[in-house]
């Protein structure tokens, strides 16, 4: 697993990935991602409080990449997070926001600037298993398909915000939606 | 008796091969399309499918793919065209036999035969969990000795969730699992479904067979 992010982040560093953007339900993938980590949520007995809108969202992303963006991002979260985690997705006017937060008394999120920096960790022993690239890759990709990202910390909750831009209604009524 | 469907526009061979499914002693539907076939598969299950490639409307292989996401009867594809390309997409797209026309009617008999004794052993007909069972072939849901009369969407959704104990489904998975067609806003059919499968199931039992996962899910409650 670290081999393969750190060879994902390379090949992102190198420009040396191909983007092919496609019509995605955002919020169909963010269910299949939530469900994916069932288990972990399961084991850590955190039950996420999720909220979504009512319809489809769609946005023209990659829908691997997207995937490999919610993973890290979740990932993190679940590793970080104590007590309580909470996804949320809005699609407002023409954007779609995207929310995942989690309750952390960890020193570093206090400093939500730096988790986007390679290799940043929270612990130097290395307690976890993680590269402390994933939300490196997850801000690599979000940016190369259009999106913005940023990461906060208020009242002892760690979160990170996407941004991407909706698909305009013209564009996907009259396409077939998969 | 074993249901057979026919999908075959050109109405003299339907009739021949309907014709001597009834002499073997088999239950023939003739459907003169794609959809059409489609439709009846909706109404009940059948035992293998003969289908023709060039249809009018929906193609043979269009109508391939969307009986292979319905169910996993074994389907004879019967086509004049012989192209080895085009028999070996079929193949690896779902098709369990591919004959050539013209054929030959004791060919096709046996290689109907074949698929037949292929499925049946193996074939599970019925669920069964706590005191629910569910039989696949009669599409009944029995609930301590009472049938809960469930509609084909409702059935369809409670099969999926039973196959997949463990699997947590989004709702648009089992939006699509009732063969339903697409539609934005699927979200809200499906708790309708879910809640009338459950205030079915209420008025027998107290026991609660279908799990809600962070409001945005179901799964199989084991």
């Amino acid at each position: 697993m670290q081999c393969l992010l750190i060879l994902t982040f390379v090949r992102v560093q190198n420009g040396g990935l191909t983007i092919t953007p496609v019509l995605v339900d955002v919020k169909q993938c963010l269910c299949e991602n939530l469900f994916s980590f069932y288990e972990d949520f399961k084991n850590r007995e955190i039950e996420p409080k999720v909220e979504l809108p009512e319809e489809a969202c769609y946005a023209m992303l990659d829908p691997s990449l997207l995937t490999r963006i919610y993973e890290n991002i979740l990932k993190n979260a679940l590793v970080h997070g104590d007590l309580e985690i909470a996804v949320s997705l809005v699609c407002r006017e023409d954007v779609i926001i995207l929310n995942v937060r989690n309750h952390t008394t960890e020193e570093h999120s206090k400093d939500p600037a730096m988790v986007f920096e390679r290799f940043y960790q929270s612990d130097k022993a290395r307690n976890h298993q993680s590269t402390g690239l994933g939300l490196c890759i997850a801000k690599e990709l979000t940016i190369r398909m259009g999106g913005s990202i940023r990461a906060y910390y208020e009242n002892d909750l760690f979160g990170i915000e996407i941004i991407f831009q909706q698909a305009n209604r013209s564009q996907y009524r009259n396409e077939k939606v998969e | 008796m074993k249901k057979i469907l026919v999908i075959e526009d050109n109405s003299e061979i339907n009739a021949m091969l309907c014709e001597m499914l009834h002499k073997e002693d088999m239950e023939p539907q003739s459907a003169f399309s794609g959809t059409e076939g489609l439709l009846y598969m909706k109404q009940k299950s059948f035992a293998c499918i003969l289908l023709d490639l060039m249809l009018p409307g929906k193609s043979g292989e269009e109508t391939l793919l969307e009986i292979r996401k319905m169910c996993k009867t074994p389907v004879i594809v019967i086509s004049a065209k012989n192209d080895i390309d085009v028999r070996v997409a079929l193949l690896e797209t779902g098709a369990d036999d591919y004959i050539t026309k013209p054929f030959d009617l004791r060919e096709v008999m046996a290689r109907i035969r074949l698929q037949l004794h292929k499925t049946t052993p193996v074939e599970v007909k019925r669920l069964t969990a706590g005191n629910l069972v569910l039989d696949q072939e009669q599409h009944t849901v029995m609930v301590c000795g009472k049938e809960l009369g469930l509609t084909r969407q409702e059935f369809n959704i409670l099969e999926t969730l039973m196959l997949n104990p463990k699997k947590v489904f989004t709702k648009q998975e089992l939006f699509e699992s009732a063969w339903e067609e697409y539609y934005i806003g699927a979200d809200k059919t499906i708790n309708v479904h879910i809640s009338n499968i459950r205030s079915k199931m209420k008025q027998i039992t107290e026991e609660e067979y279908i799990e809600t996962i962070w409001g945005i899910g179901f799964r199989w409650r084991a």
